[in-house]
């Protein structure tokens, strides 16, 4: 019985073995083969992300670590043009990562929100874009701009005293004129029943500006 | 140790983002376990008691053997695979020091190894960076998340037994509806904000 | 050829799983917010579900009965090893907004369920097949899902607009609606079968 029951443990954990072994043998394999390719989506990614913000040719990006905060400074033609960092927002069920580029008086040349997982209908409409492409006119290229509007209406205002109203018109359904205004006051429209993201990455684009500048004028 | 970061874990895990109403994982013993309230205590509280000790194993796995030699990408089949072993283990464990106990939670500890929940809150503990206290808390209160609305949905589907309705519509898609109302409840928590 | 059909049919419609058996809820509901995650979702399920029931149906005589769980997990979680690695090096946009779903395909219970029910008693091809159908049955009640839900809720459909003027009505994405609609579908499903008895 007992020389039985061992040898029933032995075949059971060598067939563990032999199976946990093939598994993974063959996944390592495949990782070898992805994980360059993976490094370099990442890379691809925010690349894309640094070409959105500082939209021309030619600039060139210096990574800076200063007293526990890490940022970019941002040069052209050997003259320092702006900053880039990223600012880390917890939302409502994700921590939002934004990638955020300044000019050296701090206003937004542009953002770009890298990661986030919000509710889909709600929070995740951070990323939405306007679209006017219908189902029965797909084929029809029109010159759509592709980028999210919560985005957009970051571009131009100061970093350090943004403000959130929330309640109102979405920033995509206004006239330019009111567009105008808003700009003028430095706020930001919220996404409506979403306070809670579109806050996440105000507060903390806001809050990691203010410690660059501190760090920055002393 | 930060109580404040633990408290609002705790309330979001249970309310917040409620595994089941707002997450979507365990929806398998919510429909499944919930036609009585006593099966559906003897579950929530096998869900808690795994899911906290899952947690707490795998989280040390991932920081001192996956992350360091650089396997991490082997997370799921090897959390799973602890999952798997621990369940069994447990059963285990209460056959031998308690008959009693097992007698109320041994038929549900089985069906626990693929209730997506467990995994899930292990995967969550690492894409979220939770520290190690942070995991364990997570768990735990996510086990209590679960095992609330399990309750909950049973004492409704309870009184709901002798409801006069069509007979298609008895069973499932009554259940669902009433999964609909309590989610649609369980938004109502999400101004919370401590 | 007969048998091929019956499997077809059963993956399909008859067993369908989500529809009919009730089973693999979880990303039913969680990932059906919009037509390409259900679609997505339905093709990575299916492809872990194919891979897994033939493995299975393979090495089926050599394993023990007493550790075919553990061996048939271990196979299937592989193979969504394998989904991830590729989807994060080819469709990063993909990884985003399914995430921790594609881990969780590990317990769909579909395809634990497939593998102790069929692969482990059947031969290659007919394993193949019942994975293919199940699959294309669990893609389809998830496109359905997604269709109905980000119709309503976004007036969009593949992410392209609908009817022009048309106010959507976004707790259809959120979870509610997720509910909602799954009910509405078993409960015509069995109308439609309650009708045919």
């Amino acid at each position: 019985m007992n020389k039985e029951m061992l040898n029933n443990i032995l075949k059971f954990s060598l067939v563990l073995v032999i199976v946990g072994m093939v598994a993974g043998g063959s996944l390592s394999f495949v990782y070898l083969k992805t994980k360059s390719k993976i490094e370099e989506q990442q890379k691809k990614e925010e690349l894309a992300a640094k070409n959105v913000i500082f939209k021309d040719k030619g600039y060139v990006f210096k990574k800076i670590k200063k007293e526990g905060i890490e940022y970019e400074e941002v040069y052209k033609n050997g003259k320092l043009e702006g900053y880039l960092f990223k600012a880390y927002g917890p939302g409502y069920s994700s921590v939002i990562v934004t990638l955020v580029g300044v000019d050296t008086n701090f206003n937004i040349k542009g953002i770009v929100i890298l990661s986030q997982a919000e509710t889909p209908g709600l929070g995740a409409r951070i990323k939405e874009v306007k679209s006017d492409k219908y189902i029965f006119n797909f084929w029809k290229k029109k010159s759509e701009n592709t980028k999210p509007w919560f985005e957009e209406q970051f571009e131009g205002l100061n970093a350090l005293s943004l403000k959130l109203i929330k309640g109102g018109k979405e920033y995509k359904d206004l006239d330019d004129k009111a567009k105008e205004k808003l700009k003028k006051k430095n706020e930001i429209t919220a996404l409506s029943g979403a306070t809670i993201s579109s806050n996440a990455v105000l507060s903390s684009i806001k809050a990691k500006a203010d410690s660059l500048y501190k760090i920055l004028k002393k | 140790m930060d109580l404040g970061t633990l408290l609002q874990i705790t309330i979001a895990a249970i309310f917040i983002n409620n595994f089941v109403l707002s997450r979507f994982l365990g929806l398998c013993p919510y429909f499944g376990v919930s036609k009585q309230v006593d099966s559906a205590i003897g579950m929530g509280l096998s869900v808690i008691f795994v899911m906290t000790i899952a947690a707490t194993v795998t989280w040390p796995i991932y920081y001192f053997v996956l992350k360091p030699l650089g396997i991490d990408f082997l997370q799921t089949i090897v959390f799973i695979l602890v999952i798997a072993s621990l369940v069994q283990l447990v059963e285990m464990v209460i056959q031998k020091v308690s008959p009693s106990l097992y007698e109320s939670l041994g038929i549900y500890l089985p069906l626990i190894t693929t209730n997506c929940a467990i995994l899930g809150v292990t995967v969550l503990n690492i894409s979220e960076s939770y520290n190690f206290i942070e995991s364990v808390v997570n768990a735990f209160a996510s086990g209590v998340g679960f095992t609330l609305v399990l309750i909950l949905m049973s004492g409704i589907r309870v009184k709901l037994e002798d409801t006069p309705l069509p007979e298609y519509m008895k069973g499932l898609p009554l259940a669902f509806f009433v999964g609909a109302v309590m989610a649609l409840a369980f938004m109502g928590f999400s101004g919370f904000k401590i | 050829m007969a048998k091929i059909k019956e499997l077809i049919k059963d993956g399909i419609w008859n067993k369908n799983p989500v529809l009919v058996q009730a089973i693999g809820l979880c990303p039913t509901l969680a990932v059906t917010t919009s037509l390409k995650n259900g679609f997505y979702m339905g093709v990575a399920s299916t492809f872990v579900l194919v891979g897994s029931n033939v493995i299975i149906s393979i090495i089926k005589s050599f394993i023990p009965a007493k550790v075919r769980i553990p061996v048939y997990i271990t196979v299937i979680a592989s193979f969504v090893t394998l989904v991830q690695l590729f989807v994060s090096a080819y469709l990063p946009e993909l990884n985003k907004t399914l995430g921790i779903f594609i881990p969780l395909i590990v317990v769909n219970c579909i395809i634990l369920g497939r593998a102790e029910a069929f692969a482990s008693k059947n031969g290659v091809f007919d394993s193949l097949i019942d994975g293919v159908s199940m699959g294309i049955g669990f893609t389809l009640a998830l496109m359905i899902m997604a269709g109905i839900r980000e119709f309503l809720g976004a007036n969009k459909l593949f992410d392209l607009l609908v009817i022009p003027g048309f106010e959507p009505a976004a707790a259809m994405i959120l979870p509610v609606g997720g509910f909602l609609t799954m009910g509405v579908l078993i409960a015509i499903m069995n109308y439609i079968n309650m009708k045919k008895r």
